[in-house]
C-alpha cells in the first residue's frame, strides 16, 4: 500500500503504527523534554523516565499512581532563609517534562490542578514553572480497567482537548496485519512533533473505528455513577446513615487520597538545617484524613473519622462543583484500587444519590 | 488546549511569588492580657500597608512557622496612617505565637498578606448603611478583629453602636483600657465573665455571652450584627439572635479554620465549598447555615 509521508501540519492526523512511538519520544527528547511514560515494573505501572518506547507499557491503563507530581511534587521547597545574612532565596526552575501515555482522566485532573494553583488570585509559582512547558502525549482508552468510571464523570475514555497528540489504539485491520494507531494533532507543539512521521493520512472509517472503540471502552466499564444533579444529592445526603456505615470499614488511612490525581491539600512548614544556618520553607502533600488536618488551637473541626471520610467524598462528588464547577473526581478508580477496606467512592455516591 | 508559555502570562517573577515574606518591625508592645499582647508593627522598608478591617495576616517566625493571625487596628486611624503602623492582638497559644512573644520592641519578624475578605462588603458601611444601627458580640480574643470595626465606627459617630462582650474571667478580657474610651464615644457596652473571682469587684454580668442579648436595643431590622467568637459560642448566640427575629443575612460571622496557605491552594480552610482563608473569613449567617460541615 502506497504510504504518504505526512506534512505535521496542526490538525493533520493520520494512521500510524506502533514504530512511530518511538519516533515521538526521541522527538521530544532531542527538544530537551524528560519524557515520563508508563513502565510496567513488577506488576505496577509506574510514570518514570523512558529511555526509549520500547519501555512503554500500553497496558498500564492510568498507572498505579497517577503522574502528579511531575506538576505538584509530594515535597518541595518554597524558599531558604540563610540565618545569617538574613536573605531569602528562591529557586523557581521551569522543568521541561513531557508525559507520553497519560490518559484523558489525568488529563482532566492535571485542568482541575491548574484552576486550583492557576485559575484564582494568586498564581502559584512553582506549579507554573513545571506546567509552562509540559507536552502531553495522551492514549484513549480502549480496554477499561476494573475500576474506571471515567465515562460516568464525562472525563474518558476519549479525550477532544487538551491533548498535543492524542493516540487511540485502531486494533489491527480485520484482526490481522500490524496494529494501527490513530494519531490526531491537537497543538502547533503537537504539530511539530508530528512533522515527518510516517503514516497514512486519517480517513472517516478510522475515527469510525475509534469511536466504537471508545463506545466499547465506557460500556465495558463496570463501575458506574449517575452525576445527574449529584451535588444536590449529595448535600441532601450528608446525614444519610450509609456514612457511618462507610467509617466503620475506613482504616482512615489516606491512601485514597495519597493516589487521587486531583488532590492538592498541602502542610506547609519550616525546615532547618543542624548548623542553624539555614531555615527552608517546605509544602509537602497532606491529607484531609489525617486526623490533625482541621485541627486548630482548642480544637479540631473534623475530629471524628466521618467528618474526615464524608469531606474526602463530599469535595469529590459535590463541593468542587461550587469551587470550579466541575467534579474533582475524574473515576480514575486509583481510591478503590488502593483502598484496603475496599471502600469504593462511586459505589458510595449511588447509595447516598438514593440509587443503590 | 495545552496553555503554552505565551498564554500562561509572564515569566516567574519572583516579585510576584505570594509566599514572597515582607520584614516588619516591632515598634510597640502591650500586654493586654495575662498571655495575650498587642503588636505595633511598621514593614521595614517604609511603605505602608494596607488592609481592611476583618483581614488578617499570615505571621512568620522563621524556623518556627506561620500562623494566621488578623490586624486588630483600625487601617484609617489618621495617627497611624501616619507612622505607617498597624497592630496585631496575639494569644500564645501555639508554636508561632509563643515565639512572637519572645520578641521585643525593634525585634524583626516576617508577614505575608493581607488575606480575606473583612467584614461587611462595603466596609466602611457604605453597603450596610453608615447610618444603621450595628451590634458587634465577641467572646474572648474575638474581639481583636473586632476592633478596627469599634474604632472605625466610633470616628464617623454614625448610628448607634454596641458592644457585647464575654470571656472566662475579667482578666482574660481584651482592651479593658479602652472600654471607658469606647463608652464616651458613645458606645453601649455590655460585659459578661463566665466565672469571677470570690469577691472581686465586678459590677457586670456573671455568664456567657448570650445573657447580654436581651439587654441589646438594637433590634431586628435596625442594622447588623458582626460575631467573633468560638465556634461553640457563635452557634448559641445565633440560634438566639434567630429566636429573637435577626434576619441571618444581617448577622455576620468570622470564621476560624486552619489555615497553611491564605491563596485557596493548600485546601485545609475548606468548609463545603467555601474557602474560609479567600471567600472569607466573615460570611453572613444565611450562608454559614448552608454549609456542611459547620456546627452553627
Amino acid at each position: 500500500m502506497p504510504r504518504k509521508v505526512m506534512q505535521g501540519l496542526a490538525g493533520e492526523d493520520a494512521v500510524v503504527e506502533r514504530t512511530v512511538f518511538n519516533d515521538i519520544v526521541t522527538g521530544l527528547q532531542e527538544r530537551g523534554y524528560t519524557v515520563y511514560g508508563t513502565v510496567n515494573e513488577k506488576g505496577a505501572g509506574i510514570f518514570r523516565p523512558l529511555g526509549d518506547a520500547g519501555e512503554f507499557s500500553l497496558r498500564c491503563t492510568g498507572g498505579t499512581m497517577p503522574p502528579k507530581d511531575l506538576w505538584y511534587p509530594p515535597f518541595e521547597t518554597l524558599f531558604t532563609y540563610d540565618r545569617q545574612t538574613g536573605e531569602f532565596h528562591t529557586d523557581i526552575e521551569e522543568t521541561r517534562h513531557a508525559v507520553f501515555g497519560i490518559r484523558p482522566c489525568d488529563v482532566h485532573a492535571l485542568l482541575a490542578l491548574d484552576e486550583v494553583f492557576l485559575g484564582g488570585e494568586y498564581q502559584d509559582p512553582y506549579y507554573r514553572a513545571r506546567r509552562v512547558d509540559l507536552p502531553l502525549i495522551v492514549f484513549n482508552c480502549v480496554e477499561a480497567g476494573d475500576t474506571c468510571f471515567c465515562s460516568s464523570m464525562g472525563t474518558g475514555p476519549g479525550l477532544d482537548h487538551d491533548y498535543d497528540l492524542l493516540i487511540t489504539d485502531l486494533g489491527r485491520s480485520n484482526g490481522e496485519g500490524s496494529e494501527r494507531f490513530l494519531l490526531e494533532v491537537g497543538s502547533s507543539r503537537g504539530g511539530e512533533l508530528a512533522r515527518g512521521l510516517r503514516g497514512e493520512a486519517a480517513v472517516d472509517e478510522d475515527y469510525q473505528v475509534k469511536k466504537r472503540r471508545l463506545q466499547e471502552t465506557a460500556a465495558g466499564e463496570r463501575i458506574t455513577l449517575n452525576t445527574g444533579d449529584l451535588p444536590r444529592l449529595m448535600h441532601n445526603g450528608h446525614d444519610h446513615p450509609y456514612w457511618r456505615e462507610v467509617t466503620d470499614k475506613c482504616f482512615g488511612c489516606a491512601n485514597c487520597t495519597s493516589v487521587c490525581p486531583t488532590c492538592y491539600c498541602a502542610d506547609i512548614f519550616d525546615e532547618t538545617d543542624f548548623s542553624l544556618r539555614e531555615t527552608r520553607r517546605k509544602r509537602r502533600w497532606s491529607w484531609c484524613f489525617l486526623v490533625e488536618f482541621g485541627a486548630v488551637h482548642g480544637g479540631n473541626f473534623r475530629e471524628e473519622r466521618i467528618d474526615r471520610l464524608r469531606q474526602f467524598m463530599q469535595h469529590k462528588l459535590n463541593f468542587s462543583m461550587g469551587q470550579y464547577g466541575f467534579f474533582h473526581c475524574v473515576g480514575c478508580g486509583r481510591c478503590i484500587v488502593w483502598c484496603p477496606a475496599n471502600i469504593d467512592i462511586a459505589q458510595t455516591g449511588r447509595v447516598i444519590r438514593g440509587d443503590a | 488546549m495545552v496553555k503554552t508559555d505565551e498564554e500562561i502570562e509572564g515569566a516567574v517573577n519572583p516579585a510576584l511569588n505570594p509566599f514572597r515574606l515582607q520584614p516588619v518591625e516591632i515598634v510597640g508592645l502591650k500586654q493586654v492580657t495575662s498571655d495575650v499582647k498587642t503588636y505595633t508593627l511598621r514593614l521595614a522598608d517604609g511603605s505602608h500597608f494596607r488592609f481592611l478591617p476583618g483581614q488578617f495576616n499570615m505571621v512568620s517566625v522563621i524556623g518556627i512557622g506561620e500562623a494566621a493571625i488578623s490586624m486588630s487596628s483600625d487601617p484609617d486611624e489618621l495617627e497611624a496612617i501616619e507612622r505607617g503602623t498597624w497592630q496585631h492582638t496575639v494569644r500564645q497559644v501555639g508554636n508561632v505565637t509563643k515565639a512572637l512573644d519572645r520578641l521585643q520592641v525593634g525585634d524583626r519578624f516576617f508577614i505575608r498578606g493581607p488575606y480575606g475578605n473583612g467584614w461587611p462588603p462595603g466596609y466602611p458601611l457604605q453597603r450596610v448603611g453608615a447610618s444603621r444601627d450595628l451590634a458587634v458580640i465577641a467572646g474572648g480574643v474575638g474581639l481583636a478583629p473586632l476592633r478596627p470595626v469599634v474604632c472605625r465606627r466610633l470616628a464617623r459617630k454614625t448610628g448607634r453602636l454596641e458592644i457585647l462582650y464575654g470571656a472566662r474571667t475579667p482578666e482574660d478580657m481584651l482592651f479593658r483600657d479602652e472600654f471607658r474610651t469606647w463608652a464616651q464615644g458613645g458606645a453601649r457596652l455590655m460585659l459578661t465573665a463566665d466565672k469571677i473571682a470570690d469577691g472581686a469587684d465586678w459590677p457586670y454580668r456573671v455568664g456567657l455571652v448570650t445573657a447580654l442579648l436581651d439587654e441589646m436595643e438594637i433590634l431586628p431590622g435596625q442594622g447588623h450584627i458582626f460575631v467573633c467568637g468560638p465556634e461553640v459560642m457563635m452557634k448559641s448566640v445565633v440560634r438566639e439572635l434567630t429566636e429573637r427575629g435577626w434576619p441571618p443575612e444581617e448577622v455576620f460571622l468570622s470564621l476560624e479554620r486552619r489555615m497553611e496557605c491564605g491563596q485557596k491552594t493548600c485546601g485545609r480552610c475548606q468548609v463545603d465549598a467555601v474557602y474560609v482563608c479567600q471567600d472569607g473569613p466573615v460570611f453572613s449567617y444565611a450562608v454559614v447555615k448552608e454549609l456542611l460541615g459547620v456546627d452553627i
